[in-house]
């Protein structure tokens, strides 16, 4: 496949991915003509790049639905529920046709059969009545039709500066209906006939759709060389006046009767409005729309973004990793060198650096919202297969993770969903019997806590009952029969493998695989779940996933002759400590300022023997809801680290989430104070 | 990207010869100051900055159970990139001293002989006699660094029995 072919795919799933959410928009306001608008935008750009990369085949599926919503926008056809069904399916038809490798051919051929005979059903269904098209076609027509009068004297040097005022009203006749007079007044004598020289000056009569700065375009780079005068004369086109048509043959040097034109073109549109009020509020109604909807358009396409190969931004991330490391060595001799001067730059140059890192990073970051379409669709199929009323709400759907991250998330929140409509929820009878509202509502919440992102699904469902997991785990063996277990401990069985609940298995969930796989997944990208619920109130289920940034502002500590960098953002105070303090104390346990803190003491946690300073710092850090110190030799300060893996030799050893690199060239490592507290954890307690 | 040639690169570790094909070897380096990685098996000698990226070291006579390496003015970091479980990654090892550079046609290969009882033969490829009538042993560093060996070297570094015992099998 071609370079060309495979820009266009992706192009085209974006446009799959747009209009997903536009239908699912539309489906609240079937009457929304922008939403339809920008539906028929997304059809007329899937038939284009199809028919221009060579996907035919989509080309020609796609001009059919481009048809049907055309006929929307007409206000032939009025958006139903069949319709978006269609469109929906047809979504998923259109992806089919992008990825089919020659396979599938077939199937898809008798799915594109199908929903062609369903679009023609709708085309032939709704015999509309001519007529009243017609006349609406024709106002629509009309609508946002506008006359200028312009007048166009150049002075008579504009030839000189290479300007051809011919071209001038070729343009202006080119924006819409016209009707030129020409004066050839001011031409001089023969002997002051200078051939350089423009004496000739014209009046035109323009009907057009453009707007005034649309004509004062037009003259945007002879403004100093002629004298242009742009009068609006009605919102109206002159030029089916038939009152108005001996107005504009002026015999020629004769100028338009302004004035009188002006005055019969308003009488007219009077007269006619009288004639038709309701109709011309119709028109005014939709020459309203037609300018909010421009506006809106380029306001769109100005914030939109650019699209950029993520090889390049590999790239980039990777040039602005060394520029950091570079700084840090630019920090370390300037400390050195004492020289203001020096000194003062390196702090600038180290501002830059410290926003050129944020930015560069934020460019990959992608908000949530990228799923929530996606998940926003799975909730009305599914739940419409189980025939439940489910309503979806996202919240903190701007919440921004990183682009490896969100392909992580995808797949574990699907299968979270998919739960929650077929276990969770329960049907409208049996929710109605329990006195809640016949339709489930499932929210989606993402917000930043700490250096983590936070992701809960809730529902109002049915909610998890300790007892019947118990049940379930022990018939299954997963558990003695006499084990003792707290409802939240039961309620955390759900997480062992080949736990499934669901007493029928169904299509949905109940495929053998729950929530191991997700747990399982989520800490595949370093992340962690959670689960809640109270029975007949709902389950939460919670994920945690950790803000793994390549740069990370860090401290740097050494203990031994080792330099380590904890990230910032788990550091809540440091204290300093007498190393007597930390040998006398009682299971690791410290009494600082009034509070106990549990500690960990690195030199024995990593097996050093060499004697320890007489002072050392305590470093608090944040581990779930609670502080807990580390013990360090001594603190260095704080480092911008670039964080690099530690290798495939040291998978071992994720109590380092990486190395950075230092000024004078050594390597730091980056503690993970999380796994260095689960682990050390483990290890004292065996 | 690697290529095997018939150039091999000869080293010494302790008394002993070995050469590795120049296709694996990327660079010598000078010693430099290694971070040590805590928690880690003794042979991991810890980490370099290899020109930007993180270069693990590697104590190659650990792994063949003699005794750690003392450094010298002579000891000198070896970067490889070896295959691990199908994945190319680089490594450094560390050797006492770098020979000579050398090369050998596959015919002049002679299959490890008698020495088989001395290091696991799959670590050899072969042999080489060389001009004093020494011997140069072909190391086949994939299988060194590959995964088993080095679980297998984690555990027997638990005690000097089990060492010496891998020795002779």
């Amino acid at each position: 496949m071609d370079n060309f072919q495979k820009k266009f795919l992706e192009e085209a799933s974006d446009l799959i991915n747009q209009l997903e959410q536009a239908l699912l928009t539309l489906e609240q306001d079937m009457q929304n003509p922008e939403l339809v608008d920008s539906i028929f935008r997304i059809m007329h750009s899937l038939k284009g790049g199809g028919g221009m990369f060579g996907f035919d085949n989509i080309s020609s599926y796609t001009h059919k639905l481009e048809n049907m919503y055309d006929l929307v926008r007409q206000k032939k056809l009025k958006v139903s529920r069949e319709m978006l069904d269609i469109t929906f399916e047809s979504a998923d038809h259109i992806t089919s046709m992008l990825n089919d490798d020659g396979s599938k051919t077939a199937e898809i051929k008798r799915n594109e059969e199908i929903l062609n005979k369903r679009i023609d059903a709708i085309l032939d269904g709704d015999n509309f009545s001519n007529t009243t098209a017609a006349v609406e076609e024709s106002s629509q027509k009309d609508a946002g039709l506008k006359t200028f009068y312009i007048k166009v004297k150049p002075y008579e040097h504009i030839q000189r500066n290479g300007t051809n005022p011919f071209f001038l009203i070729d343009e202006l006749v080119g924006l819409g209906k016209t009707k030129v007079n020409i004066f050839y007044s001011n031409i001089p004598d023969f002997e002051n006939f200078v051939l350089d020289d423009t004496y000739i000056w014209w009046e035109v009569i323009l009907t057009t759709d453009k707007d005034e700065d649309a004509i004062k375009d037009v003259f945007i780079f002879v403004e100093d060389d002629c004298e242009i005068t742009i009068q609006k004369l009605c919102d109206a086109d002159v030029f089916v006046m038939e009152g108005i048509e001996p107005l504009l043959d002026c015999p020629q040097d004769f100028p338009f009767d302004l004035d009188k034109i002006k005055t019969l073109a308003e009488a007219i549109t009077a007269l006619e409005k009288a004639k038709n009020e309701s109709a011309a509020a119709e028109n005014a109604a939709k020459t309203n729309s037609g300018d909010e909807h421009i506006k809106k358009f380029t306001k769109e396409s100005s914030i939109s973004g650019i699209r950029v190969a993520s090889e390049k931004i590999d790239i980039l991330m990777n040039l602005v990793s060394e520029l950091i490391t570079t700084q840090a060595g630019l920090n370390l001799y300037a400390e050195k060198n004492k020289d203001a001067e020096l000194t003062r730059i390196t702090e600038n140059l180290e501002n830059i650096s410290r926003q050129l890192r944020d930015t560069a990073f934020s460019i990959t970051l992608i908000p949530i919202d990228y799923l929530v379409v996606r998940f926003r669709r799975l909730v009305r199929d599914l739940s419409r297969e189980v025939g439940k009323e489910i309503e979806f709400e996202a919240r903190g759907a701007e919440t921004e993770l990183d682009k490896t991250l969100i392909e992580g998330i995808s797949e574990p929140l699907m299968h979270i969903l998919r739960n929650s409509i077929d276990h969770g929820i329960e049907t409208a009878k049996e929710r109605q019997a329990a006195g809640k509202p016949p339709a489930g509502k499932i929210i989606l919440q993402a917000y930043y806590s700490g250096s983590q992102v936070v992701i809960a699904v809730t529902d109002d469902g049915a909610g998890m009952d300790p007892k019947k997991i118990k049940k379930k785990a022990i018939e299954k063996g997963l558990i003695p029969s006499d084990a003792q277990l707290s409802d939240k401990e039961a309620i955390d069985l759900i997480f062992m493998p080949g736990f499934s609940t669901s007493e029928t298995v169904t299509n949905i969930s109940g495929r053998g695989v729950g929530m191991d796989v997700v747990k399982r997944k989520v800490s595949d990208i370093r992340g962690t779940v959670q689960v809640s619920s109270s029975l007949g109130e709902g389950t939460t289920i919670t994920i945690k996933l950790p803000l793994t940034l390549s740069i990370i502002d860090g401290m740097l500590v050494r203990i031994a002759d080792v330099d380590y960098i904890i990230p910032l953002s788990v550091i809540d105070t440091i204290f300093a400590v007498e190393h007597e303090k930390i040998v006398a104390s009682f299971q690791n346990v410290i009494n600082i300022e009034g509070s106990q803190y549990p500690f960990y003491y690195l030199r024995d946690e990593f097996g050093l023997t060499d004697s320890a300073p007489a002072k050392e710092e305590i470093i608090m850090v944040k581990y779930e809801d609670r502080k807990i110190g580390i013990v360090v030799d001594n603190i260095t300060g704080e480092y911008q680290a670039v964080l690099k893996p530690l290798g495939k030799l040291y998978r071992n050893q994720d109590i380092f989430s990486g190395a950075s690199i230092l000024g004078d060239g050594t390597v730091a490592l980056v503690l993970d104070t999380h796994k260095v507290i689960n682990q050390f954890t483990k290890y004292n307690e065996i | 990207m690697e290529q095997e040639t018939n150039s091999y690169i000869s080293f010494m570790l302790g008394d002993e010869y070995f050469a590795i094909n120049v296709g694996k070897v990327l660079n010598i380096l000078q010693l430099v100051q290694i971070t040590k990685v805590p928690t880690a098996p003794d042979y991991m000698k810890g980490v370099i900055n290899l020109r930007g990226t993180v270069l693990p070291i590697i104590d190659i006579r650990m792994k063949f159970g003699m005794e750690p390496i003392q450094y010298k003015r002579d000891t000198v970091i070896l970067v490889l990139n070896v295959e691990i479980a199908n994945e190319v990654v680089n490594a450094g090892i560390l050797v006492d001293s770098v020979k000579e550079v050398f090369e050998l046609q596959p015919e002049e290969i002679l299959p490890p002989p008698g020495i088989g009882a001395k290091y696991k033969s799959k670590f050899i490829d072969g042999v080489r006699k060389m001009s004093d009538d020494r011997f140069v042993m072909l190391l086949n560093i994939d299988t060194v660094f590959s995964t088993d060996e080095l679980v297998m070297l984690q555990d027997s570094t638990e005690s000097k029995e089990s060492l010496s015992a891998e020795k002779i099998e």
